[in-house]
């Protein structure tokens, strides 16, 4: 099937029980993206990443969430690594990469998720 | 070549998730870099490989003024949540672009509207458009980048 539609509310397991399709669409990442020096290598729902200094790289979505309450993931291989809650917006987010002296470092390769709702 | 089905209409995820399984990514040699404060050093925007392969093919994303319309809502100082995100969806899409149009559509979707609406006036250049290997080969001094003041901007 090229691109077709299957609508469905309910999915029913044979022995396990049901649930409704609420709980895919809810809860799939809405946003992933993987980064390595500095530049996006592959992504879903990402229109650009920016350098914004050092340790500092920011993502655009190209589906923004509904409001900035979404929750989001960031890791890196250095010690310390965070969604900044500075660069927080429906469809903005700042990821900060530290090392151990606190001191901002560039992530060689940066992996981001993000859940939520859509607008 | 891959044809795009009609999407005025479909949710703009079902259509990020249509261009995710049928179109290859494409690494953009184009960068950004622009400055939005005096106290900051230059950004450097990078398009995202996906995001590109959509625009090239056309007829996924939103025109850009869609953008617009929801940054003016979370402008305002009591903005909760998007009451307007069914413009993303029901607005007819855009068409195909030009690597260069791409770049010209992400500058005013993700770059701040007060550096690309006047990136030319004052003393100095806030933006400028380059490809990736214009940029300085090394991390050295990162936060210390700014654009050079004397850059020849016909070149």
């Amino acid at each position: 099937m090229a691109f077709g539609t299957l609508k469905a509310d309910t999915l029913t397991h044979s022995t396990a029980g049901s649930l409704t399709t609420d709980y895919v669409v809810k809860g799939s990442a809405k946003v992933w993206s993987y980064f390595e020096d500095q530049s996006v290598t592959t992504s879903f729902n990402v229109s650009s990443g920016t350098d914004t200094s050092a340790g500092v790289f920011d993502l655009t979505f190209t589906n923004a969430f509904s409001t900035d309450d979404w929750s989001g993931q960031y890791t890196h291989e250095d010690h310390v690594n965070y969604i900044s809650a500075s660069g927080r917006a429906t469809n903005t987010l700042k990821t900060v990469s530290k090392n151990s002296s606190n001191t901002t470092v560039d992530a060689t390769d940066g992996n981001v998720v993000v859940h939520g709702d859509l607008a | 070549m891959t044809v795009t089905p009609e999407f005025t209409g479909t949710h703009l995820w079902d259509r990020l998730c249509w261009a995710k399984e049928n179109l290859e990514g494409v690494q953009s040699d184009y960068r950004v870099v622009y400055e939005d404060s005096v106290d900051e050093c230059a950004k450097i925007l990078v398009p995202d490989p996906n995001w590109m392969a959509c625009a090239l093919q056309g007829g996924i994303l939103p025109p850009v003024e869609v953008y617009w319309e929801l940054a003016k809502d979370e402008a305002q100082p009591d903005f909760k949540k998007h009451t307007r995100g069914y413009l993303l969806h029901e607005t007819p899409p855009v068409g195909p672009m030009t690597e260069e149009e791409a770049i010209e559509y992400l500058i005013m979707k993700d770059c701040p509207q007060s550096v690309w609406k006047s990136w030319d006036e004052g003393n100095r250049p806030k933006m400028v458009i380059c490809k990736k290997e214009q940029l300085p080969a090394t991390r050295e001094w990162r936060n210390a980048w700014r654009i050079s003041d004397d850059l020849d901007l016909a070149a």
